[in-house]
């Protein structure tokens, strides 16, 4: 049968122990976060949360020991990501670098690369970015035209990436550019490097504001900025592959369905009272939904702890989590008779707006809708 | 797959395979009774196979990939609710005044994935197979996204419909809640699939003549029986409510 099985999510006593665990501690940490803040999602930016998080042994936590990791499953890690979401703990300061970025040093990264920089991610002391979007491409990743030219030993790197979310909190990004050959050879001669943004000359990061007038991404700018040679992460030419890999660890996780779980909460509050059939029957179908994702979510976990590529797997969870999550504020507007309103002092309603602006982010950010379709098609088989 | 401890797991392979097998050819229900699958869910002890309960309930799965024309999920339910009240066993196959809510819901759920999963494999055949415009259908991006979405699902149904087998040896309240997030969802996954498989099967797939129909017709049926939509989102949307702000994401992690 072609029918996409995902594996199932695996529940064990430690599994159990660490969300009553986890709980307790964001019960303590974020008592006085207000629904407004937790609607943040994972855009809330606070180091010292980071830094609580990793000195729980919370971060890195599947790595080896030896980078400052914790050698646990990634079952275990889903617990922690989960409730720290479910939770709208401020996880921005760490969330790139232990999702994807120290993941994609483990696997490519060279030993110096890994020793320097991933127990600072652990601790979560280390903030990362992902430099891969341009202004000419964007779902086109392998039109980049960023290039980093060998000069003796160093590479001269000059281009623009766009849209890099935390770039101006980073101390690293992970560049994908073209380190040989032109555009028109597309995935080939790309490559990845590991820059330091605290000490590279010729990096200029511009803030872009986003329509709820935040500034959460921006416009990083090379100009003849000079690199190491070592900065080279995996095999030159081989970047294509790489960032591949590397989109798979961004689209496996429960993020992908959880952006609006504040609104969902507070409408169940909202809701308090006032049980009528119609909203019995929505929340009960919107919780069906949220159910069926976890399960699914967690089988890519399951996939992920078995060595499995779960990357047409992974695009299903963002695919159909990005409907679910987008869903939730046209449906609580059904049921509430209110007025979106940030400036509101009812929080449901300010929450409400918070969340009905974010949405349209949620099927672009990390593959759009579109892309993601293409991979799963492709999976079965088509094209 | 559930993982038994190495012999269990065999066993569940081969009655698995030993199904398929069955399945494939018109079976009468002296072959069902014959390989004992009404009393799959039965412990050893009470003349069934001792398995997993999601090993067993795997067999209805099959059965409606193959639309067998015989109630098995629902007769092996029903012996099990038997067997477990100290009860006798049925002589031969339920009928509907014989299953209990809970465990017909939880049959009905596994027939629907099996029957999703041929309503995929039907359309992606028919997508490479058929050609307009001097190619396959399956080169053009809007069937290629039509497909991705019929896909994902049948994949949440697929998934749904383990939760609620996973449901079967829980306590009634627990399972209660699972088979019906099973439920709601798999009904919707049912509207979605079937739509987009007719759409991209065009006017072959709305003839009597052609197999398609056999699955998305039997598929209408089966979501709405032992309880429909309503019945199931109303039981799931009241433990959410009663759970409130503060319960709803323990509630979630439990269901
Ligand atoms: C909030 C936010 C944060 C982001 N953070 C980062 C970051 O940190 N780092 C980073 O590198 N990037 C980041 N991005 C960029 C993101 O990855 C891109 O927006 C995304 O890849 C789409 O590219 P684009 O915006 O250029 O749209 P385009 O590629 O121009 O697409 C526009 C529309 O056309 C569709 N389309 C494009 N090509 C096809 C095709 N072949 N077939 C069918 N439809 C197609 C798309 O699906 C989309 O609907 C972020 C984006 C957002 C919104």
């Amino acid at each position: 049968m072609s029918a996409l099985a995902f594996p199932a999510p695996v529940e064990t006593y430690a599994t159990l122990k660490l969300r009553a665990e986890v709980r307790a501690f964001l019960a303590e940490q974020l008592g006085a976060r207000t629904p407004m803040q937790r609607a943040d999602s994972w855009s809330g930016f606070d180091r010292a949360f980071s830094r609580a998080l990793g000195a729980r042994g919370w971060l890195g936590m599947t790595w080896p020991k030896r980078y400052g990791g914790h050698e646990r499953s990634a079952f275990e890690r889903y617990v922690v990501v989960e409730e720290t979401l479910a939770a709208g703990a401020p996880v921005a300061a760490h969330w790139i670098a232990d999702r994807q970025s120290g993941p994609t040093l483990l696997k490519y990264g060279t030993e110096a690369q890994r020793a320097a920089v991933l127990p600072g991610v652990a601790r979560g002391e280390t903030v990362f970015c992902i430099g891969m979007s341009e202004p000419g491409s964007g779902s086109d990743l392998a039109a980049t035209r960023t290039r980093a030219v060998r000069d003796g030993d160093h590479w001269r790197v000059t281009g623009t990436k766009l849209w890099t979310t935390g770039a101006h909190e980073a101390d690293y990004m992970i560049l994908f550019c073209r380190t040989s050959g032109t555009a028109a050879d597309r995935q080939a001669g790309t490559s990845q490097l590991l820059v330091d943004l605290r000490n590279t000359q010729g990096v200029t990061i511009r803030p872009i504001i986003d329509l709820d007038g935040k500034h959460h991404f921006n416009e990083v700018h090379f100009e003849d900025a000079i690199i190491p040679i070592d900065a080279l992460i995996g095999t030159e030419g081989e970047g294509w592959a790489q960032v591949m890999s590397e989109l798979a660890f961004e689209r496996s996780g429960p993020e992908r369905f959880l952006s609006s779980i504040q609104l969902l909460i507070d409408l169940i509050g909202a809701l308090q009272g006032a049980e009528d059939d119609a909203s019995l029957l929505a929340v009960g179908r919107l919780t069906s939904h949220l159910v069926v994702l976890r399960r699914l979510s967690r089988g890519v976990a399951a996939m992920l702890e078995a060595g499995d590529n779960p990357t047409v797997h992974a695009a299903i969870v963002k695919d159909l989590g990005a409907v679910f999550e987008q869903s939730i504020p046209e449906i609580a507007r059904t049921l509430v008779d209110i007025v979106p309103d940030a400036a509101s002092t009812r929080s449901f309603a300010a929450v409400l707006q918070k969340t009905m602006w974010n949405a349209p982010s949620w099927s672009l950010r990390g593959g759009t809708r579109e892309i993601l379709r293409g991979i799963i098609a492709r999976g079965l088989g088509l094209r | 797959m559930t993982t038994g401890i190495g012999g269990e797991m065999d066993e569940a392979m081969m009655l698995r395979d030993a199904a398929t097998r069955l399945f494939a050819g018109d079976c009468d229900w002296s072959d069902i009774e014959a390989m004992g699958l009404p009393l799959a869910l039965l412990g050893e002890d009470q003349g069934g196979f001792g398995l997993d309960p999601v090993d067993a309930l795997a067999i209805v799965r099959l059965a409606g990939a193959t639309l067998v024309p015989w109630p098995v999920g629902e007769t092996m339910v029903a012996n099990a609710a038997r067997a477990g009240a100290g009860q006798a066993l049925l002589d031969g196959p339920a009928t509907a005044d014989d299953v209990p809510m809970l465990g017909g819901a939880i049959a009905r759920s596994l027939l629907c994935a099996g029957a999703l999963g041929r309503v995929l494999d039907l359309t992606i055949e028919h997508v490479n197979s058929r050609e307009q415009f001097g190619r396959p259908l399956a080169k053009f991006q809007a069937v290629q996204h039509a497909l991705a979405q019929l896909a994902s699902e049948v994949a949440a149904a697929s998934a749904a419909a383990d939760h609620a087998a996973a449901a079967f040896a829980r306590p009634a309240d627990e399972a209660e809640i699972a088979v019906g997030v099973a439920r709601v969802r798999i009904g919707e996954a049912v509207g979605i699939a079937n739509g987009l498989a007719h759409q991209m099967h065009g006017a072959i797939g709305f003839t009597e003549e052609y197999q398609l129909h056999r699955y998305t017709t039997a598929l209408w049926r089966w979501r709405d029986e032992y309880g429909g939509h309503p019945y199931w989102a109303r039981k799931v949307g009241a433990a959410a409510l009663a759970a409130g702000s503060a319960g709803y994401w323990p509630l979630v992690t439990a269901a």
